[in-house]
This record gives C-alpha cells, structure tokens and sequence, in this order.
C-alpha cells in the first residue's frame, strides 16, 4: 500500500493473494474496495489497485 | 430531475450505448488522471463510444454507484456490463484484451502514436436536464 501523493488521499494497493483465483478483475478488486468501505470516493479520492494470484497463470478473466 | 430519474437515465445511457464511460469532465477535456487515461485508451482504439461527464451534479455519481456497486470513477461498461475502473481498463488495454472485448485491431504501440482523437457516438447531456 503506497501513499502516491504524501496527501493521504491517492493510495496504490498492490495485492496477491489466492482468493482472486476464478475472480474476474471486476470481483478482485471489489474485494479490496470492499475492505475500505464508504472511505473510497470519500476520505480516500482515489484508490489505484493491481491484483494478483500466487501462481502467475491464475489470471481470471 | 429527481434520483430516481437520474438512475433511469444513467441505466438506459449503459442499455443504450455499446461502449458506455462515465468520466469526470469529457473526452476533449478530461477533468482527472484516471478520466483522461481511461478516454485515452478507446481514443487510442478508435472505438465509437458515449461519454457522460459525472461532475455536473454529485447525485450523477452516487446514482451510478449504487447502480455498479463501484465506487470510483472512471466507470466503463461495455455491453451493458461494468468492465472496469481506470487500472482494468489500463491494463486490459496494455494486454490487448480490450481491443479484442471491443472487436478492434491493437494499434501498433511501437509506431508513432495515432492523434488521440475522440470518437464519440453523440453527446450525452444530462446536465442540461437537471433543472
């Protein structure tokens, strides 16, 4: 998690983990999104997220 | 315009519109980094596509979140289906996979860059519906 700007409110969020396995992008960073709840869009403006699965061949989608 | 005619018109424009991107500001002038990146992709693939700027009023945005269960903009739906916001539309571009969702040909990123210039179905007016 990289704070992209100093400002507390642009963040990059770069997560693997296996339970993006079988995912589209779309649900994948649902997730993530989901863990900041109302903060994104909010106190958070912006939320730039790259995901991945363990094994590089598990890209859904 | 009350809500609920906000998310009729928000619903319809993605029925209505193949390639359908909600931005901040408009293909000519993008309001953010993200708007700017996710227009430039389809200028950059030369697809027809409708664009409905969501600053004008803040219900535009929150209408079309609690539409998508997506909570920031861009938004690009294709097909009637959310595709992704700025860094899934990015990376699908870089891979390609949008232009083959889009049933374009991947312009040739090593040549020289074609002018980005927007391709737009028609304009989308919401703003001047909302008194």
């Amino acid at each position: 998690m990289v704070d992209t700007t100093g400002g507390g409110d642009h963040f990059r969020a770069e997560v693997v983990s296996d339970r993006f396995e079988g995912l589209t992008r779309i649900q994948q960073h649902k997730l993530i999104y989901d863990v900041f709840g109302d903060e994104v869009g909010g106190a958070i403006h912006a939320l730039s997220i790259k995901t991945q699965t363990p094994s590089p061949a598990g890209d859904a989608r | 315009m009350t809500n609920d005619e906000i998310r009729t018109f928000i619903d319809n424009a993605i029925k209505e519109n193949r390639v359908m991107l909600f931005m901040k500001g408009t293909p000519q002038q993008p309001a953010c980094g993200f708007s700017m990146r996710a227009s430039g992709a389809l200028n950059a693939l030369g697809v027809k596509y409708a664009a409905l700027d969501i600053l004008p009023d803040q219900r535009i945005r929150e209408e079309l979140s609690g539409l998508s269960g997506w909570p920031t903009i861009p938004q690009l739906f294709v097909d009637g289906e959310l595709v992704g916001g700025s860094d899934i539309v990015m990376e699908m571009f870089e891979s390609g996979e949008l232009a083959q969702l889009l049933g374009v040909e991947q312009p040739e990123l090593e040549s020289e860059p074609e002018p980005e210039q927007p391709v737009q179905q028609r304009p989308i007016g919401l703003e001047n519906r909302l008194n």
